[in-house]
């Protein structure tokens, strides 16, 4: 027969413990019932706190960091990518978007210089795996991008458009910034800081799915920007480096 | 598409929220927490191929990033600094106050006691799967777990005086 000493070293074991003696007990003892509400209480709230936010990318960013570590050809980030596709803001025609998608393809079969990779790929690669981010139509504060971009010495000058989407992201080399702005002269443009060790000497460009991606000097930062008009992405670094520069200069 | 994709694929999205969550109260930052998630799976991306049984696969995935956790503690490597730890959203059935009371509570637990307790809540695990994980026996899981919550009861009480101290997680209590 469990006495109050067992019964209530089990609950706070276990609150949840399918225990037929507890029960038993619990039915006699007004002082065990009433320690057990409050331990289911307590749980509860337990279960509440314990509730933290995940963030909305990351099983996005989980997936494309694994495809772009494998460095291996179409497979599961297919279909997510095809997902991507008939969810994205930059329509395209279904061509354009099957040459798209098997460009990536194509660059990820690719056996990847770690060291130096194609920033421009990078952040096609990112824009296209991360379709929340250029979807959202939150309006987050300047100081959010300011926050960011502080972590690379830069300061942000200005209005630049409403800041979409600002967060710290995996990518090759580290921890970088993905972020989107929704500017009011060129419409949305992605960007994709490096981590901060490799913040110097990014190249490349890209283009698929209906985007265009290149690498610009902002501020003295080599940062990937991604648009769905190339014939925008010299203006948009243009626009950028008016308002983003160095806190040295 | 291969079976291995799929199941990686389903792995992830079944997964991840918990294994987030589970990060976020061991390393007690955002950042950190999403750096552990992503190196759970990348490790179990390539270990995907030992994996025999699928029903093992959670605790396979909470084993990985424990001890990468572990692994990132005696290195070092882990920045535990996160002003937005405290952000309240997703609790708006329970009482913000109590909610972040205990949420108060929970990021000054010594690691011993939290992580056992979120290994059960948020794992689902049991007492014995959790000794388990812990190369201990589970009586003394057992005992971790109801010291835990004492411990957790007394703080919300604003009695400090259930000191567990910070003993170091994995050793055998």
């Amino acid at each position: 027969m469990t006495n109050c000493l067992t019964a209530r070293a089990v609950l706070l074991a276990n609150p949840a413990a399918h225990d037929p003696d507890l029960w038993a007990h619990l039915a006699l003892c007004p002082g065990c019932r009433g320690f057990a509400t409050s331990i289911s209480h307590d749980e509860a709230l337990l279960r509440g706190a314990i509730d933290v936010p995940v963030p909305a990318q990351l099983q996005e960013r989980i997936l494309l960091q694994t495809q772009l570590q494998r460095g291996c050809p179409f497979s599961a980030i297919g279909l997510r990518i095809w997902t991507a596709v008939k969810n994205a803001p930059y329509r395209a025609g279904a061509g354009a978007v099957v040459a798209a998608v098997m460009a990536i393809v194509i660059w990820m079969s690719q056996p990847a210089d770690a060291a130096r990779p194609n920033w421009g790929e990078v952040s096609l690669a990112h824009a296209i795996g991360e379709p929340s981010a250029v979807q959202s139509t939150q309006s987050l504060p300047p100081a959010a991008l300011s926050a960011a971009l502080a972590s690379y010495g830069l300061v942000l000058k200005g209005d630049l458009g409403d800041i979409r989407f600002v967060e710290h992201c995996p990518v090759p080399g580290g921890r970088g910034i993905h972020a989107v702005i929704d500017t009011r002269q060129f419409g949305k443009v992605t960007l994709i800081f490096p981590p901060f060790s490799r913040k110097h000497g990014g190249f490349g460009a890209a283009s698929g799915e209906g985007l265009s991606a290149q690498v610009f000097n902002i501020g003295g930062v080599s940062v990937g920007l991604v648009t769905n008009d190339a014939g925008n992405l010299s203006a948009l670094a243009g626009l950028l480096t008016e308002h983003i520069a160095s806190q040295a200069s | 598409m291969s079976a291995r994709d799929r199941e990686f694929e389903l792995a992830v999205k079944s997964f991840s929220g918990d294994l987030y969550r589970f990060a976020f109260w061991l390393a007690r930052d955002r950042h950190a927490a999403e750096d552990l998630v992503q190196e759970c799976f990348q490790r179990a991306w390539g270990n995907w191929e030992s994996l025999n049984d699928q029903i093992a696969l959670k605790k396979w995935l909470f084993t990985i990033l424990r001890r990468e956790f572990l692994r990132r503690l005696e290195r070092k490597q882990l920045d535990t600094v996160d002003i937005d730890a405290f952000d309240l959203s997703g609790a708006d059935t329970l009482g913000l106050d109590d909610v972040y009371g205990v949420r108060q509570a929970l990021a000054s637990a010594p690691t011993s006691l939290c992580e056992p307790l979120l290994l059960q809540v948020l794992g689902g695990f049991s007492a014995a799967e959790i000794a388990d994980l812990n190369h201990t026996t589970v009586g003394a899981m057992t005992v971790r777990l109801s010291r835990a919550r004492q411990w957790l009861r007394s703080r919300l009480k604003g009695d400090g005086a259930t000191d567990a101290g910070r003993p170091t997680p994995g050793k055998k209590s």
